[in-house]
């Protein structure tokens, strides 16, 4: 007689590797498996990009257009940097924001009396505008706001305004102040 | 022994009874300004639309909002808010809310605040039009393929004029889905151009004629009036400050222009499920598609306020009149011995020529045009092979099915600048 032992449940079978799904990257290191799941979408980029570290704003490279096509500078230096210098920056004052705890970066264009933006003219000016107006279309200088700067838990939030390059056009009325137009 | 599961960028693991729970976060690339998106409203039981950030001028637009919908948009969104197509940490993100715990604390439900757009406020969207089955037929291709269907019209009333009614008892094919609109549009404060008429029948030099004079004048835009976001069913007719109905007679009466523009960002359509009961009010079950109108941040501007000519149509020009501006100039234009349809034409082109109807426009980079660079076609190459025929009509259907959206591609459009803004 041949005894046997009672029958014994099938070993459970050992658990399927995991498998990443769509859009889900999956890895293993020494540390164990790492899953990683699918970036944003990519941003747009544009001129006149304002970024803001601490209390310092930069801007990135932007044309003003008109019959030459001019880079605004921070001082002295575009706005994008050259060859002898790095990119500028723009000292913010957190005590001179609107009660909204608002503050724009903008470009202020200064034409000579012809209108012309030539060497000769004032170089368009990339400047931090505090309990201003963001824009001025008419008088002798012409603002047009690049970003707005928002205070709030004592950090700066910055949410873009311009996203091309600007046009500029400018006109003097026989009667009035100079126009400004940013197109 | 297997190694423990760690997580990596833009994933979050949480543990439960049933293991372990990774989630992630959906993607989502640069949205432009103005893009907009209604939300299902769990508590308050209604559709709200929040609103990237655009910004005219420079400035966000106020959106008028209760404390209670603004706390609800910031409390707890598991559960509260209810989408079908987002996940609750991506209304978490939209609804970063101008007002602090601590802000309104002393405030009631019904209060209301003002609050900047990009503070993505809630925007109540109240006042839905129906399109389809059972409103007005003008409902677009898109919502076509959809199932919406147009309104069968029969011949009512008086048959001579041609009157067209809805005959809305019908009953609707299988299948039919219901639409609603409502309109988000930008309200832009400014001074308006007002115009008296005087006329004094005897006073002509000729029989039948009279001495007509019109007074040009200012309104300044309303002290709290702001710029803001409204809703509601937007009407090119309102946009157009010389806005002369049929019933409109600028001899008669007193004008004044609107002391405001308006420009269309964006109209929610909220589409039903299928066989859904006509007038039915929309709920959670319904799907929100948005078009847009506007894509980038805008510039605006009015006419310069020019000096008036005191005119006299026999004697031409006979002076200026000082304009002191702030809603204290006055000039007079007088039409001296006109006939009264001549001096209606005059009054209505005076009003035409002096509009402070101001203008939005996109800063592109590109001019006065505002125009992006066109898509060149490509012309269908002539074949008679008819299968290949065939195969390219049926592509072409396709493209034009896909081209039935809502917006436009990449870059969009812009809205052209108004030249005669530019005075020389």
């Amino acid at each position: 007689m041949i005894s046997r032992p009672p029958a014994q449940p099938p070993a459970p079978a050992p658990a399927p590797p995991m498998r990443p799904g769509a859009n889900v990257l999956m890895g293993r290191n020494p540390l164990g498996f790492w899953v990683e799941g699918p970036r944003g979408g990519a941003d747009f980029s544009h001129p006149f990009t304002v970024m803001v570290s601490g209390e310092m704003a930069r801007v990135s490279k932007g044309l003003l257009i008109a019959k030459i096509s001019v880079e605004p500078v921070i001082g002295k230096v575009p706005i994008g940097g050259d060859d002898k210098n790095p990119q500028p920056e723009i000292k913010l004052n957190a005590g001179l924001v609107d009660d909204l705890g608002q503050s724009w970066i903008c470009v202020e264009v200064t034409p000579d009396k012809d209108g012309k933006l030539d060497a000769k003219a004032k170089k368009p000016q990339v400047v931090a505008v505090q309990r201003n107006h963001p824009i001025a279309l008419t008088g002798e200088t012409g603002r047009k706001p690049l970003a707005l700067l928002l205070r709030k838990n004592d950090r700066w939030q910055v949410f873009q305004i311009a996203m091309f390059h600007l046009s500029y056009v400018t006109s003097q009325p026989a009667k009035g102040p100079r126009q400004h137009f940013f197109l | 022994m297997t190694p423990p599961l760690r997580i990596s960028h833009n994933t979050r693991m949480e543990q439960n009874q049933l293991g372990s729970n990774i989630s992630m976060s959906r993607p989502r690339g640069w949205r432009h300004p103005w893009f907009t998106e209604a939300k299902w409203m769990g508590k308050k039981k209604a559709w709200m639309a929040f609103v990237v950030a655009g910004f005219v001028n420079g400035t966000a637009p106020m959106v008028r909002a209760t404390v209670g919908d603004l706390k609800e948009a910031r409390g707890t969104f598991y559960g509260q808010l209810v989408d079908a197509r987002t996940g609750a940490a991506e209304i978490a993100q939209l609804a970063q809310l101008a007002i602090s715990e601590e802000d309104s604390s002393g405030l009631a439900d019904t209060d209301q605040a003002d609050v900047p757009l990009y503070q993505n406020p809630p925007i109540g969207l109240n006042t839905w039009r129906n399109i389809g089955w059972d409103g007005s037929p003008a409902v677009p291709l898109f919502f076509q393929d959809r199932g919406v269907n147009k309104p069968q019209a029969s011949v009512t009333g008086n048959a001579d004029t041609g009157v067209r009614a809805q005959a809305d008892k019908l009953v609707p094919p299988k299948g039919n889905r219901l639409l609603r609109a409502c309109d988000i549009f930008l309200h832009q404060p400014r001074t308006a151009l007002t115009s008296q008429i005087t006329v004094m029948p005897d006073g002509g030099m000729v029989t039948g004629m009279s001495a007509v004079t019109q007074t040009l004048g200012f309104r300044d835009a309303a002290d709290n009036d702001k710029l803001k976001i409204q809703t509601g069913t937007f009407s090119a007719f309102r946009q157009n400050a010389l806005n002369f109905s049929g019933a409109t007679n600028v001899m008669a009466s007193n004008y004044e222009e609107k002391n405001w523009d308006e420009a269309l960002i964006s109209t929610v359509y909220l589409l039903s499920p299928p066989d859904a009961p006509l007038d039915s009010e929309p709920d959670s079950t319904w799907q929100a598609f948005s078009k847009h109108t506007l894509f980038w941040n805008l510039l605006w501007a009015q006419p310069a306020v020019q000096p008036f000519f005191n005119m006299d149509i026999f004697r031409g020009i006979t002076g200026l009149v000082s304009v002191l501006g702030g809603g204290a100039g006055l000039g007079a234009v007088n039409f001296i011995a006109a006939s009264i349809n001549d001096a209606t034409q005059g009054a209505y082109n005076i009003l035409a020529a002096q509009s402070l109807s101001g203008s939005f426009w996109t800063p592109t980079g590109g001019g006065s045009t505002s125009a992006y660079p066109a898509t060149a076609a490509t012309p269908a190459k002539p074949t008679l092979d008819k299968a290949a025929k065939s195969s390219a009509a049926a592509a072409a259907e396709a493209t034009a099915k896909l081209n039935r959206r809502l917006d436009p591609a990449f870059p969009f459009e812009g809205q052209k600048f108004n030249l005669s803004l530019i005075k020389l």
